[in-house]
């Protein structure tokens, strides 16, 4: 696993937003560079294939234990929650994708830091614009991204209907363009998808409807979970007949309370760190992460002699592990899963350790 | 060794991203509520929409079985607003609200309510 320096291409500005890809610049800084990139030897992506597989069974497992068990409650979901998440686990209702955050400087394992298993982005640079990217610049070399053919083929294992919508906060260009590829994917799987703002929704009593008030039958909502329900129309979610994409058990994973989980159901295993509910239960410095953060929102470093300002939301402990460091950039893996199926992965790097909002995104290929 | 597979998509062929527009019709923001009228029977329906835009079904919260014939669902706002992708409020309360001659047949016997703008109150990217 290296980072190189690598000439970009003169016209990558037009080449990527011939793509559709039109936050390449965010708030006036790079969030595409590709006048760096990482390479793997082929062993290493076996070993993140390996790992993300491993990583999603035990996710899955984690889940039929919450759920047999009872245990929705410790990671902070209500009455009304917990059925949802019951119910959709019990009929097995099939998730589309979700993304782990995994913390490997290409020797050992990799270490899972989290799983952004209800809403990940970062989808359309890792599917689609660095695939563009390694054939204008190493055609020869491979890359473990086969995201795009993976989610052509899922879609038509996860719908039933012919006709879905697609709801976003449709204002972001970020969750735009993710909304929008999936949507440009479920088409190629012969699913027609109508677009909406989330905003845009209606309730018409009995169903959720679409500006043409029709009835809204599958829904793919780049939307937390823990948003919907946390809103007006959240009361109505339990009684509308209606297909969600991601299913309600993903608000299990994609919860932050889920890494201490995972710890507890399987304690030492080399692609976990150590985690909890309470700081005590671990030593040295650790990260602290709101249970619902997004994007390192949130995040901060604890441990001795480092204080710690008082949370107003429950917060989850994991054992710090530092992010590998190139040049002078913190490197994280975003690794993919579509389906059951590990799918690919995407580099952002960053000089601060915690990974943001505005971190950059940078390709990868890998040779033999 | 020869590699066993290789590990990225075929082809990344695009239906409609770049090329064209996002398919958004239109924005009409939080918090606008959505009504439909209900008819005593089809003919009343269709005299007000036509018949493809009129359903059968049963009021909303009712256990009531029997038939009661409803026109599309429109904007509560409808009026001030003259949204171009919104069915309205139909011909005879057009007819009624704007001092024309009452149609012929006898418009809606109700009207049921409901909203939209109840998602989206966080108002920030999901991105995660």
């Amino acid at each position: 696993m290296q980072r190189e320096r690598i000439v970009a291409r003169p016209d990558w500005r037009e080449r990527v937003e011939q793509l559709g890809f039109d936050f390449h610049t965010i708030d006036g800084e790079a969030y595409w560079r590709e006048d760096v990139c990482y390479r793997f030897s082929a062993d290493q992506i076996d070993t993140l294939e390996d790992a993300t597989a491993e990583l999603h069974s035990l996710c899955l497992e984690a889940v039929e234990r919450i759920v047999r068990d009872g245990r929705c409650a410790e990671l902070g979901l209500d009455e009304t929650a917990t059925r949802l998440v019951e119910r959709s686990w019990q009929t097995r209702e099939p998730a589309l994708y979700g993304r782990m955050d995994l913390a490997w400087d290409g020797s050992g394992e990799p270490r899972l830091l989290e799983y952004n298993a209800d809403t990940p982005t970062a989808l359309f640079e890792a599917s689609v614009v660095q695939w563009h990217w390694l054939q204008d610049t190493h055609a020869d070399a491979d890359q473990f991204n086969s995201i795009h053919e993976k989610l052509i083929a899922r879609w038509q294992q996860v719908s039933t209907n012919a006709q879905m919508h697609f709801a976003a906060c449709y204002e972001q260009p970020e969750d735009r363009a993710t909304c929008e590829y999936l949507r440009d994917t479920a088409a190629q799987a012969g699913i027609a998808g109508s677009a909406l703002d989330i905003e845009d929704i209606g309730w018409s009593g009995r169903d959720f409807i679409d500006l043409d008030n029709r009835r809204i039958e599958t829904l793919f909502k780049l939307y937390p979970w823990e948003w919907l329900l946390d809103e007006p129309f959240g009361a109505n979610i339990p009684q509308a007949q209606l297909r969600w994409i991601e299913p309600p058990w993903k608000m299990l994973l994609s919860n932050k309370s889920i890494l201490a989980l995972l710890w507890e159901f399987f304690p030492g295993h080399p692609n976990l760190l150590p985690a909890s509910h309470r700081r005590g239960d671990l030593s040295g410095n650790m990260v602290r992460k709101p249970r619902h953060g997004r994007e390192g929102e949130g995040v901060i470093v604890v441990g001795a002699g480092i204080s710690e300002a008082v949370a107003d939301t429950p917060q989850v402990y994991q054992q710090l592990h530092q992010l590998p460091r190139f040049d002078d950039r913190y490197a994280l893996i975003g690794s993919w899963i579509v389906g059951h199926e590990p799918a690919g992965i995407g580099m952002r790097e960053d000089v601060d350790r915690i990974t943001r909002n505005g971190s950059n995104f940078v390709p990868h290929y890998f040779v033999e | 060794m020869t590699r066993k597979l290789r590990k990225r998509s075929a082809s990344v062929r695009l239906a409609f991203m770049g090329a064209a527009a996002v398919g958004i019709v239109s924005t009409p923001g939080c918090g606008e509520d959505v009504q439909r009228n209900s008819y005593a029977s089809l003919a009343d329906c269709v005299a007000d929409y036509s018949e493809v835009q009129c359903r059968e079904d049963r009021p909303l919260g009712s256990t009531y079985t029997g038939s009661h014939y409803y026109g599309p669902w429109y904007r509560s706002n409808y009026a001030s607003r003259g949204v171009a992708d919104d069915p309205g409020e139909g011909r005879a309360l057009h007819a009624s609200r704007s001092g024309l001659a009452a149609t012929s047949t006898h418009g809606p016997s109700g009207v049921e309510s409901g909203t939209r703008g109840g998602f989206g109150g966080h108002g920030v990217s999901a991105r995660g």
